[in-house]
């Protein structure tokens, strides 16, 4: 198999060696990385059934073909072209936000926030959890939200801890929606953001934790949510929800998140690198 | 770096062993394409007509 793969016993010169050697292992290796990239992403996911699924009757057909069973295969032949149909719709929303995560994997790029947007949400959050006032605040990295400004009215105002906790007072009219914060401007309130079709969360989680999930899972945005029954600050980011922060949690989760000092950014190919390898440094 | 190969080890095991399995796939069958050279050969040596079934 060796030998078939890298077909070394052509090669004329030392070159035509290397190259032969080379570039099925370069073939490979792209193919090896989609393939990861792939299974790493439906990892968890009910797609991994739906693979087990496929595979199954990838089996059915195989031995279908070999056993010579026409009148199966035929079925199962024109039984292919509905199924993509039907798996196109059935996973039409993993498939949204994962073109979305490939779409915002950029290359070149820095999340920078603003220390004091940190500050202002902490600040903000902290005093309408002890006064169970019900919040969302999205704050936007590298996937723009503008779609989800359109919901809601436009702000553009710089970030304040009061701007926020009139922003959702009771009774007021833009007290429903989330508000969105980009650097240190909240650009807009009362957007509506997408609710998570995620069956395993929890039915105690009310709709402001399932739109900011929902966010999450769509975008690379990080959502601070309080809740109006609890008063409990929670966390979104990447479609997974961390509950119970107090201030100072809080401060050090969203820097973690969002700030990078700039003695501490890397260079763009260090940081791609970096993607590429998911390594932490 | 060890912690990136222990990551997801198997899955990465697995994708490996699919990925020679397409390559091997995709290079017989080029194989029998009709008017495919080694991708090596001499522009010389490939045919310039695709010889009709």
């Amino acid at each position: 198999m060796f030998e078939e793969i890298f077909d070394l016993s052509q090669a004329k010169t030392p070159t035509e060696l290397i190259i032969r050697a080379w570039k099925p292992v370069i073939e490979i290796g792209i193919l090896w990385f989609v393939i990861y990239k792939f299974l790493e992403f439906i990892k968890g996911t009910r797609a991994v059934q739906v693979l087990r699924g496929i595979i199954i009757i990838a089996v059915i057909f195989f031995l279908t073909q070999q056993l010579r069973f026409d009148v199966i295969n035929w079925i199962f032949t024109k039984l292919f072209g509905l199924s993509v149909i039907a798996f196109l719709i059935v996973f039409q929303p993993e498939m949204r936000s994962g073109l979305a995560r490939i779409g915002r994997e950029k290359v070149f790029g820095n999340i920078i926030t603003e220390e004091r947007t940190i500050e202002e949400i902490a600040k903000s959050v902290s005093i309408l959890a002890r006064k169970k006032i019900g919040a969302i605040i999205a704050i936007q990295r590298e996937v723009n939200l503008e779609p989800y400004t359109e919901s809601g009215v436009l702000l553009d105002s710089s970030i304040t801890s009061e701007l926020l906790n009139t922003i959702f007072m009771p009774n007021t009219p833009l007290h429903d929606g989330g508000v969105i914060v980009h650097g240190d401007r909240v650009t807009a309130a009362g957007c509506l953001f997408p609710l998570s079709q995620n069956p395993d969360i929890s039915k105690l989680l009310g709709t402001r934790h399932r739109a900011a999930i929902g966010l999450t899972e769509e975008t690379d945005s990080v959502c601070v949510i309080v809740s109006e029954e609890t008063g409990i600050i929670s966390i979104a980011n990447a479609g997974k929800l961390t509950r119970d922060m107090d201030r100072d949690r809080l401060i050090n989760h969203l820097r973690s998140l969002l700030y990078r000092p700039k003695k501490e950014r890397r260079s763009h190919v260090k940081l791609s690198l970096n993607n590429f390898f998911r390594k932490k440094t | 770096m060890s912690d990136w190969f222990s990551k997801n080890f198997w899955l990465k095991i697995i994708a490996l062993v699919l990925a020679v399995i397409v390559w091997s796939y995709a290079r017989q069958e080029l194989k029998n394409t009709p008017g495919y050279k080694a991708e090596r050969a001499p522009y010389s040596e490939i045919p310039t007509e695709i010889p009709q079934r």
